[in-house]
């Protein structure tokens, strides 16, 4: 190269631009004539904002806090709480706000920090290599249009998925956009409900009802609170402090934990229970309601199925068509029998035998379970001609006396390792709180095989004290928003042709689940359980989508990879032989690093949102701050450049119509029509567009512009004045329980009443018919229960790697473990252990406890497995995916068959065992992470 | 007309040391900034960033050579140029974009080990001072390393083109301190911390290595020709 000063010279003389040559900014006017001597100088003049927007964390912690958002130049700087909330109900109840935690404060730093994911990038590696190499919008969504059409078309639309996390479901505008998506394209959505072992199908099967739950301000007004199986000192930052305030104003606070926890040791009492034995517990406490005469005749005579007629000799309800045969060949099963203690005869119950049957999907709002002037009677024994001959009845009740005496304190302190005596003072107390007596319930209990039956005696406990339904009682889990906004935006002017299905089923088809039932749990379980699970498929009981196999996966807002069950199988058998893996992530994770395309998601903060959530009565807005980062853009938009794609190379291609067979419909899915029909023919553009369809169509949620909302940021519900319950038919959360308990309105179940007595067959096959005890399940050989919980610093596995929150814990995963487990196995505090059983492995640090009680260990949950030696986290050890409980799959029995998000199996993570051994010697490097 | 001509002749000419700095800037600011743009484009031979930055370097008022960026490129096994620039768009993105819990290193002094929590309102604060205003796109990341050596060169050329001696001194102030307090606290990790990493290109380490030695060499230079300004 031959250069010179002269040629240097030249350029400058005749460059008009005089080599002021700026990409990224440009000059203002005069600025550059003021004076600069030394640093200071810089930091004289006053800070300013450019704006200060409103928003929230957009996670599912059900926080929906409402912060400040400050922003400069289009980033955000700071964010501060937003306490503008009123207070909660009467007068008496403290406040909602200020509402936040350590984890969103993090957040404005989190958003810019090295995880997040700016550009499309194309996979040039193997498949976790992390050899990327960036691509343009334009190719990335042509290359997975190609790929979406060959698929659909050789193999049907519901060989590819589009799997959905809470991160993505929370925020109703992106929910909106997916439900949409999926529903015009018919890809099948393994729904992440039942996929993460959070569905409570015990209330169900007692309720019709997924969630039960106030606001957390009824946490306030109730007497005696069993904080069951949850830790909301630690996962419900913004709202325990109700738990302490109900306490200081004589509120007895229980919390019932295997664990030591934060929330524990500020509770009233705590009861060390034995992990995966709540349900011994639950039982000996009804035996001690029962038996003490503690409960309330009444309202379990009028809103539970408890004084219903059972055959003794089948196990079977008295119904109808037993007694005639007219009622027989008119299939007359849904009515139902007590008898009358005034009249001594037996009785028709009401509001049962409706004439809309099949019962229990539909909610029979002219019937009434009112008693009128029938007074049933709880126990006895009675002849009843039916039309084989003569059968001797009894009562639910008289059942579950029965049932409660086989597991009495007594008999169930082995079991649960808790003294008698503290069972019954626990039962006393919860009985004389009446109708403010609650129970506060975690998730955890999904997450167990028989977790159901625990949940199932929560709210029968709630039942016996007549506390369901009202202020300051019954089960309180969370509530869920009436989804008429989402599903009315999902099937605008295409109709529902939706393929919704429990990701554990879907791991289970695709995993080879059952052989890894047979190497762990023995080939009889792994035979019984699944040929339930196959005959409920033979009867129609649940859909199979994906037969001609899983093909493409496209993960949105979620970290699939990261928190399943038996991971490492699931990785092997149906991950990992995808022919096409889509992550569209906000953030770095191991799911996305196993794509073969990723598509960058703007985080929460920049994007335009709405949330509801029901531990508070307001709306949250997400008002977008700030511009996406890089080239990230929302689910909205992401999935309509995708669709905008398929349209474009299915008309390059000519690509024909697909029929598509749907649960026995047939529609027509022309793909070149994708883009038109994803934005209702251009009508919307945006996500704003959505958010307004969502307020004008979701009921309680007052009518006003998203700009207006957004101005506010957050903004009461209707009907929420004076009263911490939903209660009403205008509100935007569940209030039927509060209707069936005081407008006497059916429940949705099968008896129309909370319906504790199953006499489905698998149901008596299994005696579970009433609520039993069965022992959690162990691997011989594999001495320690594994347990695991949210954790302080993370939400799922949101903020997990965040270096600021890690340097607060041990500055990588570590397990609690019980010292004298630890020195039997010559491990420190701080050592490297090796954490192994029949299912894998995994290596993480030791953190000794005396929380912990022995023969346990405990993890928070969340780790990425990329934060783990060897890329491996727990989930090695966790060999429960394939556990598909025969008695969730059953159906032709009203309200039980498959209901999208109610009642489906869940994925477990609780029923095994394990041990461990040292790995290496450690020393404790807490805070070795650099703040980011 | 003429005489304007001349004076601006012989500004330009006066300056010259002092616009070279400011030109070298801007060339590793374009080369540095993305693997889509100019770093790729450089070795396709459709700029003249690497004849510019040889130029300039031969103009600074010190001894500085790129010259083994150019080895370098040179150094290249011949292929074509299109699969060496995305040879070093992957690296680039593997590198600084995306990775095991993020890219394996940073672009950014706020993601840099041991950062000042202030240290991105300091840069703000810096661009206002002295009127650089980034664009929309680049707003969120002021701490760039692409962005501060477009700082920089906004400094230095202010500084060459300044007439008035107060204005300059201040300019060359506010170098040496954004320099130490910006740039050189870590781009020495940086630029050794790519060069230890097997999936980086060898362009990539030359690039860093080149920008990190031209560092050194301006807070050599600003300290010998900058006077430490009186209080109050």
């Amino acid at each position: 190269m031959s250069v010179s000063r002269r040629q240097f010279i030249g350029q400058i003389a005749t460059t008009s631009a005089v080599l002021l040559s700026l990409q990224h900014g440009h000059a203002s006017t005069d600025a550059a004539q003021r004076p600069y001597r030394r640093i200071e100088d810089v930091w004289r003049r006053k800070w300013t904002w450019d704006r200060v927007a409103h928003g929230t964390h957009g996670t599912n912690c059900a926080g929906t806090c409402a912060f400040n958002v400050y922003i400069r130049n289009g980033v955000v700087w700071r964010e501060e709480q937003q306490a503008e909330y009123e207070r909660s109900g009467t007068a008496d109840v403290p406040d909602y706000g200020p509402r936040g935690c350590n984890k969103g404060l993090r957040h404005a730093r989190y958003m810019y920090g090295k995880q997040r994911v700016l550009y499309p990038m194309k996979r040039v590696g193997k498949r976790g290599e992390g050899k990327w190499q960036r691509i343009s919008w334009d190719q990335a969504t042509r290359e997975i249009a190609e790929k979406f059409i060959e698929v659909a078309v050789k193999h049907g639309p519901d060989s590819i998925t589009l799997g959905s996390g809470t991160q993505l479901a929370v925020k109703m505008a992106s929910y909106s956009a997916l439900a949409r998506f999926s529903n015009i394209t018919g890809v099948t959505v393994p729904e992440f409900y039942s996929g993460v072992g959070d569905l409570p199908t015990g209330f169900y099967m007692t309720t019709g009802l997924t969630y039960l739950g106030d606001t957390m301000a009824a946490v306030f007004k109730s007497k005696c609170v069993l904080v069951w199986m949850a830790n909301p000192a630690v996962t419900r930052i913004p709202d325990a402090h109700f738990f302490w305030e109900a306490k200081y104003n004589g509120t007895e606070v229980v919390t019932i934990s295997p664990e030591f926890t934060p929330t524990a040791m500020h509770s009233s009492k705590w009861l060390n229970i034995k992990p995966g034995t709540d349900t011994a517990l639950a039982l000996a406490m009804i035996h001690t309601i029962i038996e003490e005469q503690r409960y309330n005749a009444a309202y379990i005579s009028e809103q539970t199925d408890l004084p219903f007629l059972v055959r003794e000799d089948t196990g079977e309800f008295l119904r109808a068509e037993h007694l005639t045969l007219v009622d027989m060949l008119a299939v007359r099963e849904n009515v139902f029998y007590m008898w009358d203690r005034k009249t001594n005869r037996m009785v028709q119950a009401p509001g049962t035998g409706a004439a809309e049957a099949p019962v229990g999907r539909r909610r029979r709002k002219f019937e009434s379970i009112a008693l009128g002037a029938i007074e049933p009677a709880l126990e006895g024994r009675w002849n009843v001609k039916t039309r084989t001959g003569t059968v001797r009845v009894t009562t639910v009740f008289a059942l579950l006396r029965k049932r409660a005496a086989e597991h009495s304190p007594e008999k169930m302190a082995a079991e649960t390792g808790l003294h008698p005596n503290a069972m019954r003072t626990v039962a006393r107390e919860f009985a004389k709180a009446g109708e403010r007596a609650m129970i506060y319930a975690g998730f955890s209990a999904c997450k167990w095989l028989h977790g159901d039956i625990l949940q199932r005696t929560m709210v029968l406990l709630c039942a016996l004290t007549g506390a369901t339904g009202h202020e300051g009682g019954g089960v309180q889990m969370a509530n869920g928003p009436k989804s008429r906004g989402i599903t009315s935006f999902a099937f605008a002017g295409v109709g529902a042709a939706t393929r919704i299905v429990a990701s554990t089923l879907w791991d289970y088809d695709h995993g080879k689940m059952k052989q890894l039932n047979e190497k762990i749990y023995g080939k009889k379980l792994a035979d019984e359980f699944d040929s339930h699970y196959q005959h409920s498929l033979k009867e129609d009981w649940f859909p199979q989508y994906g037969k001609n196999g899983w093909r493409m996966g496209i993960f949105a807002g979620e970290n699939g990879a990261n928190w399943r069950a038996s991971g490492n199988r699931w990785r092997t058998e149906a991950f990992e032989k995808l022919e096409m893996i889509v992550a569209l992530v906000p953030d770095a994770g191991i799911t996305m690093l196993h794509a073969d395309i990723v598509l960058p998601i703007a985080h929460h903060y920049e994007r335009a949102d709405i949330m509801l959530q029901s531990r508070h009565p307001y709306v949250q807005v997400l008002d977008r701050a700030v511009a996406p980062l890089g080239e990230s853009v929302d689910d909205f938009e992401a999935l309509r450049r995708i669709s905008a794609a398929i349209s474009t190379v299915a008309r390059e291609r000519r690509t024909p119509a697909i029929k598509d067979d749907v649960d026995g419909r047939t529609f027509r899915r022309d793909l070149k029509r994708t883009l038109e029909l994803y934005t209702m023919q251009g009508a919307i553009k945006d996500s704003r567009d959505i958010v307004q369809f969502i307020i004008n169509a979701t009921p309680g949620i007052p009518k006003m512009s998203f700009a207006e909302f957004a101005a506010k940021g957050i903004v009461r519900v209707d009907e929420s004045h004076g009263s911490t319950v939903w209660s009403s038919d205008d509100s935007p959360f569940h209030a039927d329980i509060a209707e069936s308990v005081h407008q006497k309105r059916p429940y949705e179940t099968l008896t129309g009443r909370q319906q504790f007595y199953i006499d489905h067959e698998w149901f008596l096959k299994f005696d579970e018919a009433l609520p039993v005890y069965h022992p959690p399940l162990k691997q011989a050989g594999f001495p320690l229960q594994m347990t695991m919980g949210h954790a302080r610093h993370g939400v799922h596995s949101m903020w997990r790697d965040d270096s600021f929150l890690v340097s607060l814990q041990r500055g990588e995963p570590d397990i609690f473990v019980n010292p004298d487990d630890a020195a039997q196995r010559h491990v420190r505090d701080g050592d490297l252990i090796e954490v192994f059983n029949d299912g894998g492995r995994f290596i993480c640090m030791a953190h000794l406890s005396a929380g912990i009680m022995p023969g346990t260990v405990y993890m928070y949950h969340g780790w990425d497995p990329l934060m783990f030696r060897g890329r491996q986290n727990f989930s090695a050890v966790i060999p429960t995916a394939g556990l598909v409980k025969p008695t969730s799959v059953a159906g032709d029995y009203g309200h039980l068959g498959y209901r999208v998000l109610a009642y489906a199996p869940n994925q477990t993570y609780r029923d095994f065992t394990c041990d461990f051994k040292l790995h290496s010697r450690g020393k404790i490097t807490a805070a070795k992470t650099r703040i980011a | 007309m003429s005489q304007a001509l001349d004076t601006m002749h012989s500004t330009a000419a006066d300056a010259l040391p002092l616009l070279a700095r400011a030109e070298v800037y801007a060339c590793l600011s374009r080369l540095i900034a993305s693997p889509q743009g100019e770093l790729a484009r450089a070795w396709l031979g459709h700029a003249d960033l690497l004849e510019r930055l040889q130029i300039a370097a031969e103009a600074l008022p010190y001894e500085f050579t790129p010259a083994e960026l150019a080895a370098a490129a040179l150094g290249l096994d011949p292929e074509d140029p299109q699969i060496i620039a995305a040879r070093v768009g992957q690296s680039f993105s593997a590198l600084f974009e995306v990775g095991d819990r993020g890219p394996p290193l940073a672009m950014r002094e706020e993601l840099a080990p041991g950062a000042n929590p202030a240290g991105k309102e300091e840069v703000v604060r810096f661009f206002e001072h002295f009127g650089y205003e980034l664009g929309e796109d680049y707003a969120w990341r002021p701490d760039h390393l692409s962005v501060l050596l477009e700082f920089m060169h906004f400094l230095t050329w202010h500084d060459a083109m300044a007439t008035d001696e107060n204005l300059r001194s201040g300019f060359r102030n506010a170098q040496r301190d954004f320099l130490t307090r910006h740039l050189l606290w870590w781009l020495g990790d940086l630029s050794r911390a790519v060069a230890q990493r097997s999936d980086s290109h060898v362009l990539l380490q030359t690039t860093l290595s080149v920008i990190h030695s031209f560092i050194e060499d301006e807070k050599k230079w600003l300290d010998a020709s900058t006077t430490v300004a009186n209080g109050g």
